[in-house]
This record gives C-alpha cells, structure tokens and sequence, in this order.
C-alpha cells in the first residue's frame, strides 16, 4: 500500500449515500466505494464512466459476426465443404453458430479486457481487504494524502460519523 | 397526485369517424369480394386483440415480478386490455364469414384439396370442426375477459380502498392469468390464423405470435405513456422510465427475431412440403413483404435502439414504436392474406378497415382511460414509480 487511507464502515446504504454527497460537498475526493453489491446511484454519484460496453460491441461486431463467419466460411465452404441433404454449404444455419459463437467471443474477450483494465485475474494480488465487504458492510475509502492537516482528518472523521458510519478505520 | 384523464369530443368524433370509415369500406368490400372483405376483418381484429393480449401479458408480469417502476403506468394496459369483449363480438361476427375464410368448413368442394390432403383433414376433423371452433373461441374470450375485468375490479377497489389485500389478490391472479393466456392464445392462434391453411402447421407459429402480441403490446403502451405525456399527463416520465420501457420493446424484438428465424430455418432445412408449403406461398407471392417483415420487427428495433442515448429518447421511441407497429401489420398480412384470399391485394379496402378497428380500439382504449385515476394512488409501489431515477 502506497498511501493510507480513510476508511468509513456503514451497515446502512441509505446512510451510505447521504454520507457520500457530504463529503463530495466538503470537497474531499472518495477513492473508492466497496459495497456488497452493486448500487446504480454510487455510479452516479461518484461520475463513474465505463466504455465497456462499446467494447463489448466491437468485440461482438468483428470478433463474433466477422470473425466466427470467416471461421465458418473457410471450414464449410472452402477447406471442407459437405454436401448435407443437398443443402447448399454457405447456408442459414451459419446464423445459428454464429449467434452462439458471438456470445462466446464477447463475454470472453469483454471479461478478459475487465481483468486487464481492473488488474484482477487468477493470480493476482488483491487490492483491497476488509472483514465484511462480501457480506454486509458498505465501505467509504477517502485516500490520505500527505498535504492532509489533523484537521482535515478530523474533519473527514466527523463527517463520517455525523453520516452514521459504525467504524471508522484507517489503513 | 390524483389525475384523470379527460376523453376530448375531437378524440371521440375522430375514433368515431374512423370506425365509420371501417364500415363503409367493409360493406364496399363485402360487396366486391366477400374473401377479401373478411380477411381483412380478422387481420384488424387479430392486430388490436394481439395488442390487447400483449398488454394484458405486460400487465401480468409486472404484478408478478413486483416491479415498481412501472406501476404508476399500468392503467394504460388496463385500459387496452378492454378492447379483448369488442374483439370477442366482432370475433363471433366472424362465424359469418367463416365459409369465405377456413376452406377446412367446406373441404369436399371442388378444386381445393386433393385426394390425400382430403385424408389429412379427415384426421384432423375431430379438432378442426364448426362446432368445437366455435365452443372454443367463446372458451377463450370467456376466459380472457373474466380475468382481464378481475384485476380492472381489483385495481379500482386498491384506488378506494388502499392497502396490501388487493396487490396481493392481484399477484395471484396474474399467475393465473399468465397460464391461462399461454394456453389459450396458442390454441387461439392455431385456430384463427394456422387452421388458414390447414395442411400446413408449425409448432412455432403460436410462440411467435404469442411473443409478437407481447412485443407490440408494450410497444403501444411505450406510444401511449408518450403521447400522454406530451399531452400534459403524467409529468413524473423520466429517462429511467423510458429506458426501462425501451428495455421491454428491445427484448421481445430479439425474441421475435429469433422465432421467426428458427420456424423459417426448421422449415427450410427440414424441407417436408407440408410444412414449405406455407413459406413457398409466401416468397413467391414477394420476396420484399417476407424480408421486409424481419426488417421492421426485429433489425431496424434491434439496431436503433442498442445505443443508450437513443433508447431514452422520446421521439426516437416514436419513430421505431410506428415503424414496428407497420411491421406488426406486414406480419399478421403476411400470415392471413394468402391463406385466406391467395393473393396480396393492398387497396383501400385493407386501409379502411384497419382504420376502422384503428377507430375502435382508441376509443375503447380512451374510455377506459378516463374512467378511472390515470395515476393508481394507492399503489404499494407508487412512490418508487413516480421517483424512478436508477437505470
């Protein structure tokens, strides 16, 4: 861990949220927001973007649709084509494996780009652990910088509490 | 919060214009060619009841899933499942022209089937006979509205009444109902619409139908919260409303999609002639009709709406809520017309009497409306309806 950080336990997510625009309105940065499972509002709220799901189209447009018809097309019809009940073989069944195959390639490739991006994955090493976040603690991380007063964190610590948080922690 | 809807006499004198225009069009028509005439009645009937099914369906789901976000809006598909009794009248009208319509009431007569299709009616006649066709239909309507007028009776009686009784009552009605709409509306479309051509049949052709009535169901409850909307109601619309709304256009039209292609592609590889029979009708009468079909229900949907800032856009919902219910029209076209007259004719007999049923289901649809809250007050999920922000 490279710097310290503010660490605000709540049990509450209404709570949560109130606790969230209070420190958004003191101007403080939140780091990061851990919650159990996932909330649309803390999207909102802290502005989070995301341009996976662009990905996931491009990825189902050239990898799925293209890529899987070309595969199909070189083994049916150029490499090996069978001649099945007298159907022609670039026929309309391609659709159906094409279909299946789409979703195959971008839930792949779209999961495979969220563990580059977010740096998880078999054998990685956890960012972040806390007794709790799986089960039902809801977690404000606010990063301690080093031009941070006493006051400050004084401040950030009422903050939380005011807002309800149980614990109020540091690591 | 209470608003009601009030059914302006230029709506009435216009929804009654149109049915006047439905009627002329239909007597010229009974009297040029009676096949035509009739065909043309059931396609109108079937699209409005289809649209009427789908919302019922619409409603159903929502009562079982508890979904709050759409219960500020569900007087809307209250109010078009009361088209269903005015189907049902017209649908007994129907008996009339049963003999123009279903060549299976008069097989014997010359020239229709031959030798061994005449075999496979005679096994197919102790399903497909006058008598048990008519039994049927008044089974199915008997059914749809008791239902459909229940949960009406237990939404009203919520507005006066308040608390959970009535929600529960409702949730439980809705398992029914979705039961008995599968069951039913398979067997429905297999009777009006497949038994057409009663050689042919298609195991899928039910679901498809089924999913298609569901599709443009809440595509017009998606126009009608709109329109309503731009009209000066339901101001608490916003762009999670409408997302999710175009969540529920986006899904069926991939599942419509789907079902066409797998009865298209079955058909096709299977190649049993009683079974392409129907799709080789079809493609040799226009080629254009039967991709145009797949094009207006599933590709221009299906792309148009994929990108976020689209999906939540009112007009851009209005322009593919109008271009699917053109291809609500081409679909239902597509699977009457040659069976019940051989030929596509399109002229203005096919527009005025759909204007006509056009006519009636706005106004039915409209009269419900006005005759209750449009906004249901005491509903357990109200407050999280009308401040729906999450998408």
């Amino acid at each position: 861990m490279e710097n310290t950080r503010i660490i605000g336990v709540y049990d509450d997510e209404k709570k949560l949220f109130a606790s969230i625009d209070s420190i958004q309105e003191k101007g403080y940065e939140i780091a990061d927001v851990i919650t159990p499972f996932a909330i649309e509002e803390i999207f909102e709220k802290l502005n989070l973007k995301t341009n996976i799901n662009i990905a996931a189209f491009l990825y189902a447009l050239f990898g799925g649709v293209i890529g899987v018809f070309l595969f199909l097309y070189y083994t049916a019809v150029f490499d090996y084509p069978l001649n099945i009940g007298g159907k022609p073989p670039l026929s309309l069944t391609f659709i159906v494996i094409i279909f299946v195959g789409t979703i195959f390639v971008t839930v792949l490739l779209t999961l495979l780009t969220f563990f580059i991006r977010d740096k998880k994955g078999p054998g990685a090493k956890e960012h972040f652990q806390y007794p709790g976040i799986t089960d039902d603690k809801f977690l404000i991380l606010i990063d301690k910088s080093p031009d941070f007063t006493d006051k400050d964190v004084k401040g950030i610590n009422k903050i939380l509490t005011d807002g309800g948080a149980i614990k109020i922690d540091e690591k | 919060m209470e608003e009601k809807f009030t059914f302006s006499p230029k709506l009435k004198y216009f929804s009654f214009a149109l049915i006047a225009i439905g009627i002329i069009t239909f007597i010229i028509g009974y009297m040029s060619n009676p096949d035509r005439a009739w065909a043309n009645i059931l396609i109108g009937n079937y699209y409005f009841l289809a649209l009427a099914i789908g919302a019922t369906f619409f409603l159903a789901i929502q009562y079982i899933s508890q979904s709050g976000w759409s219960s500020a809006f569900k007087r809307i598909p209250e109010s078009m499942a009361g088209y269903i009794p005015i189907a049902a009248i017209i649908m007994l009208l129907m008996i009339f022209g049963m003999s123009y319509l279903y060549s299976w009431t008069h097989p014997h007569e010359a020239g229709i089937f031959d030798e061994h299709e005449l075999h496979l009616l005679h096994h197919k006649a102790p399903y497909l006979n006058v008598p048990f066709f008519i039994a049927r239909m008044v089974i199915y309507f008997l059914l749809w509205v008791v239902l459909t007028k229940y949960l009406r009776k237990l939404s009203m009686k919520e507005d006066i009444e308040g608390g959970l009784d009535n929600f529960k009552k409702s949730e439980l009605y809705s398992k029914i109902l979705i039961f008995v709409l599968a069951i039913t509306f398979t067997f429905a479309a297999f009777d009006w619409l497949m038994s057409l051509e009663p050689i042919w049949f298609s195991t899928l052709f039910s679901v498809k139908n089924f999913i298609s009535a569901f599709y443009h169901g809440s595509a017009v409850i998606v126009l009608i919260a709109i329109l309503l909307y731009n009209k000066g109601y339901i101001q608490f619309l916003n762009k999670a409303h409408l997302h999710d709304f175009s969540k529920y256009i986006f899904m069926p039209a991939i599942l419509f999609g789907y079902l066409w292609y797998s009865q298209y592609m079955l058909i096709w590889y299977a190649n049993i002639p009683e079974e392409t029979t129907y799709f080789i009708t079809r493609r040799g009468l226009s080629q254009n009709l039967f991709v145009l079909n797949v094009m207006l229900n599933w590709a221009i949907p299906f792309v148009v709406l994929l990108p976020n800032f689209l999906a939540k856009n009112k007009n851009v919902l209005i322009a593919v809520i109008i271009i699917i219910l053109v291809g609500h029209y081409v679909d239902i076209y597509e699977e009457i017309m040659p069976g019940a007259t051989g030929e596509y004719t399109f002229g203005f007999i096919e527009v005025g009497t759909f204007l006509g049923f056009a006519g009636l289901f706005i106004f039915s649809t409209a009269h419900y409306l006005s005759k209750a809250n449009l906004i249901p007050i005491n509903h357990p999920y109200l407050n999280e309806s009308l401040h729906h922000s999450a998408h």
